[in-house]
């Protein structure tokens, strides 16, 4: 099954949060590692797909005054989830292997 | 407690995010916003907050798949259909489910916007447009020596001689170009073709520089080049004129050309379609001021005098930084100056008073009257929009009564008001949307109908053409009618309780927003009242103006007006006119030949006359017309003698006879008395002065006398003109008009006269005939333009109003339904209902009209000086307008009482 690019993202910082949480909190984990906004909008889209992938699951939570009285909704990293990141994370990690080096001397002719 | 977002910015989130995560995507929004507020400043947080929402709104519409997929899964489909498409699916059925009153409001819409384009449009090219070809349009201006402008201008003491305008342009510090200019018009020809007549501008200074021209070909005539010592045989030349000379790929510059008998070189083409320096007066050459002395007859030492005052038509670029008070402020400052360095001028220089007119996009005299006159129109159109805007609150509303029972139950239902005024926003596009393209259809075709010549000194309006300020006009009306009539109507919605929609099903009208809706509807036929006035008014006018008897008859009369070939001595010249009189005459459909210098109704000399005993004290004197006409004139306008007789062929020589005819009004002023064949009448200027009177005739009215063909606003009243004729001639002028009567029937293009001029003079411009009815027609041009314009608009008031007024009665006949039908039952005829309806209509028509004379009268003030024979509070229109208004509520109610007869006692019993 291949994840895309932004699967791999949500995925990645949901392991982060401990294999569970909810938007606001992923939105907020991906800006700080990556520099890069999600709204949240487009988080439950992917969310969405992945639950029908069976990677994730999903229950409401509670709510909390700072979202206005409304509740969440928690996703957690189901072992499937876990198992195809961990697949895709080691074949990129084999392919880039060695590269790095290679890759710098690239960029800096190209540059 | 932790930070919210702006309350504003929640309730875009909570009108755009849709969809099953909605609570969630929600709940994350405002989460993120209260830990960045912590980090970020609270404006930035803000904006992260916008931009989550748009993103996260853009993520769903960018899936088409998922948004399928979620619609599936949707519980209830009819209240919360989730997106645009949807509310605008729903918004397309409700306008299907009642197309009667679709078509109303979108036929209000339309009614309301399409003359309101169609004025604006006018605005825009006769007002706003900025001079073509010229870059410096909105930069430069016009530079007025004196407040009050006038076309006479260039005749009057008010100019500068060409040392003081030399010594203006030497000391204008804060103008970057300065330049003066004239009319003269050339006759040209190209390769010994006929030539055309063609107006041309002399300037002397940076005229090119002052507008900002760009040559298309060749170059421009630079203000150093219009000294007097300067080669003035050059000219720069329209696009236009090139185009017709040489056609539109030849080369011009460099090629000669003769203008008024003279060589001219052609140095280049003014590109960007410049037409002059005054909109509405198009000029196709520009020659050097010096040129005067070979293509005009001026002398060299004429332009230098010292009392000659020629430069009166001044356009100034000032310069970067300077302000149009500034150069004023110099300007005076510096004729200052120049009066005490020459005392003989001190004081006529001392009444000039420097104004610049910032923008060259229209002529500085006709400035003030056609902003009158388009104001008036603005005004008249405003009005029209404000009928069609009650008019579409009043159906909004009075469709939101009807449909409280369907909203009652949605809001009972669940739906929230934001989505009721979700679905009524986009109905409300949809139907202005739809109002707005017909309105702009109907804008064409109102342009298309004052297409022509409007006002004078104006250019032609060339009918509806699309513009960035129209199209953004049109834009904001649509934005603000959506708005206003969509939004506020569907709030007022989210107030119905389901209590209301219980009652409703009875068919009972609780009475709120009533009063509201009987005041609307009031305002329409108030506003109504006030067009319907003021069109009256000016039909009426115009019909005063057409009904003057002016004691002669143009019918079927043709003019045609040309410069004999040259300049003649009298003799040459007086065999010549009778030579054109003669050939004319014996043309066939000619039934009468006369030549005149502008006509009974045109422009003639004014002098003063009197007794030879008078002329010492001639300043005293009355001044009158002085008309010089040909043998047959009198015939021909079928003015008869009441006593002597009028000119015949001894009186028509040269030297000249010495005969003049008199009106009868005019001997009267003159001697106190009509009979006076025989006796000696002095006329300042005629040659010579001392004429014997053979004739006396009746009088009549030139309607050069009830409104002068200048820009003089009032009418005066249409008196006897005080007229002296003196044979044809005896002033030595080298301009003639003919004019024959045609036998009839009249042709539409009556080509006879001017094929007989060119076959006649083959090396004079071909001249253009003329109906002298079309030209007394442009007497009151202005006053028909208005009078169609008020009538066009009162008619679509009306038409709103009775729709207004039927929707108000309709709903009143609906809410008393019960008690209509126990009345039928009860054995009312179809009278007494009738009568009970119309008396319901009749207090809202008797408000509005009371209303409406309120509106109308400031309306008719402005009105007032364009109005003729008929006073601007005249009792007639008034009551002719109160009661065509009448006449439509009446109309309005027929339908509503039909439905009244038509109730069924049980059925609505039964209801309840």
């Amino acid at each position: 099954m291949a994840l895309g690019e932004l699967e791999q993202v949500v995925l990645f910082a949901l392991v982060r949060l401990d294999g569970e949480s909810h938007g606001a909190e992923i939105v907020e984990q991906i800006e700080e590692r990556t520099g890069r906004r999600v709204a949240p909008g487009a988080l439950y889209t992917v969310l969405d797909r992945m639950e029908q992938k069976g990677l994730v699951e999903s229950w409401i939570g509670d709510s909390t005054p700072e979202r206005g009285g409304r509740r969440r909704k928690v996703y957690r990293l189901l072992p499937a989830g876990a198992r195809e990141l961990r697949e895709w994370y080691g074949g990129i990690r084999t392919l880039a292997s060695g590269v790095l080096p290679k890759l710098d001397r690239l960029a800096e002719e190209a540059g | 407690m932790s930070a919210r977002p702006p309350r504003a910015l929640s309730v875009l989130a909570r009108l755009l995010v849709r969809g099953r995560h909605r609570e969630f995507v929600l709940g994350d929004l405002d989460e993120l916003y209260a830990r960045r507020v912590g980090s970020h400043r609270p404006l930035r947080a803000a904006w992260a907050y916008v931009r989550d929402v748009l993103a996260s709104v853009w993520a769903r519409r960018d899936r088409p798949e998922r948004r399928r997929k979620v619609r599936r899964t949707r519980p209830q489909r009819g209240l919360d259909p989730g997106d645009l498409i949807g509310d605008l699916r729903h918004a397309v059925r409700a306008c299907r489910r009642r197309p009667g009153f679709t078509l109303l409001l979108v036929a209000t819409v339309a009614l309301g916007m399409g003359p309101t384009i169609a004025v604006l449009s006018m605005v825009e090219q006769l007002l706003l447009r900025p001079l073509p070809g010229a870059s410096n349009s909105d930069a430069a201006a016009y530079l007025r020596l004196l407040e009050s402008d006038s076309e006479m201008a260039e005749f009057s003491p008010e100019g500068l001689t060409l040392h003081e305008f030399d010594e203006l342009r030497r000391r204008a510090t804060l103008v970057d170009a300065l330049a003066s200019y004239g009319y003269t018009s050339q006759q040209v020809s190209v390769d010994g073709a006929r030539p055309v007549l063609v107006g041309a501008n002399t300037f002397y200074g940076d005229f090119f520089e002052a507008l900002g021209v760009r040559p298309a070909e060749g170059r421009l005539i630079p203000g150093a080049e219009t000294a007097l010592d300067a080669d003035p045989l050059v000219a720069v030349i329209s696009e236009d004129l090139r185009t017709r000379l040489f056609g539109p790929e030849a080369e011009a510059v460099g090629r000669a050309v003769l203008m008024n008998g003279q060589p001219v070189e052609i140095v280049g083409v003014a590109g960007g379609g410049f037409r002059g320096p005054v909109r509405g007066d198009p000029t196709d050459a520009w020659l050097p001021h010096g040129a005067l002395v070979p293509l005009v007859g001026f002398t060299r030492e004429r332009l230098e005098s010292p009392q000659s005052v020629m430069h009166s038509r001044i356009l100034a670029l000032p310069a970067a930084g300077a302000t149009l008070a500034g150069v004023e402020q110099q300007v005076s400052e510096i004729f200052l100056r120049l009066g005490e360095a020459n005392p003989e001028r001190a004081e006529e220089l001392a009444r000039v008073q420097p104004s610049a007119v910032p923008g060259l996009h229209m002529p500085p005299a006709a400035r003030e009257r056609a902003y009158r006159t388009l104001s008036m129109m603005g005004w008249a159109t405003a009005l029209l929009l404000m009928i069609a805007c009650a008019n579409v609150a009043d159906l909004l509303l009075f469709e939101n009564m009807a449909r409280r029972g369907g909203m009652a139950t949605l809001r009972a239902l669940g739906a929230s008001t934001g989505r009721i005024a979700r679905q009524h926003l986009v109905r409300s596009l949809l139907i202005a949307g739809l109002g707005a393209s017909v309105g702009a259809a109907l804008g064409w075709g109102i342009g298309a109908l004052f297409r022509g010549p409007l006002l004078l000194g104006l250019p032609s309006f060339e009918g509806l053409h699309p513009d960035l300020r129209l199209s953004a006009f049109v834009a904001g009306a649509l934005v603000t009618t959506t708005i206003v009539f969509g939004v506020g109507p569907a709030l007022l919605a989210g107030r119905f309780d389901l209590g209301d929609a219980l009652r409703l099903s009875a068919g009972r009208d609780t009475g709120r927003f009533a009063s509201l809706r009987i005041a609307l509807c009031g305002g329409q036929i108030a506003l109504t009242l006030g067009l319907l006035v003021g069109g009256i008014l000016m039909f009426r006018t115009i019909v005063n103006i057409q009904g003057i008897d002016t004691g002669i008859e143009i019918e079927r009369v043709v003019g045609v007006t040309f410069d004999a070939p040259e300049d003649l001595e009298p003799a040459s010249m007086h065999a010549l006119q009778r030579g054109v009189l003669d050939a004319v005459a014996s043309q066939p459909g000619v039934e009468r030949a006369t030549l005149d210098w502008y006509g009974p109704h045109g422009s003639q000399f004014v002098a003063p006359v009197g007794l030879p005993t008078d002329a010492e004290n001639y300043a005293n004197l009355p001044r009158m017309l002085i008309w010089q006409v040909s043998p047959g004139w009198f015939e021909l306008f079928g003015l008869e003698a009441a006593s002597g007789r009028t000119f015949d062929d001894g009186d028509w020589r040269v030297p000249s006879s010495g005969a003049a005819i008199l009106t009868e009004s005019t001997a009267q002023r003159i001697f106190g008395r009509a009979d006076v064949v025989g006796q000696v009448v002095w006329i300042r200027g005629a040659t010579p002065p001392e004429r014997r009177v053979v004739g006396v005739v009746e009088d009549y009215t030139s309607l050069v006398s009830v409104r002068a063909t200048d820009l003089e606003g009032a009418f005066r009243p249409a008196e006897p003109t005080d007229a002296v004729f003196l044979p044809y001639g005896d002033f030595l002028l080298r301009q003639i008009t003919v004019f024959a009567k045609m036998t009839p029937p009249a042709p539409e293009v009556p080509r006879t006269v001017q094929g007989v001029i060119e076959s006649l003079f083959p090396d004079v411009p071909s001249p253009q005939p003329y109906l002298l009815q079309d030209r007394v027609d442009r007497i009151h041009r202005e006053e028909r333009l208005l009078g169609r314009l008020l009538l066009t608009l009162a008619v679509f008031g009306a038409l709103m109003s009775g729709v207004g007024l039927f929707a108000a009665i309709y709903f009143m006949v609906a809410s008393r339904k019960r008690e209509l039908g126990i009345r039928v039952a009860l054995g009312a005829d179809a009278v007494r209902i009738l009568k009970l309806v119309t008396r319901s209509a009749a207090a809202i028509v008797v408000g509005g009209v009371a209303a409406g004379l309120l509106i109308a009268y400031p309306l008719t003030s402005a009105l007032r000086s364009r109005l003729y024979g008929i006073e601007h509070l005249d009792p007639v229109s008034y009551g002719t307008a109160a009661l065509a208004l009448g006449l439509v509520a009446f109309l309005a109610c027929i339908a509503p009482a039909r439905e009244a007869l038509r109730a069924d006692p049980v059925a609505v019993l039964r209801e309840e």
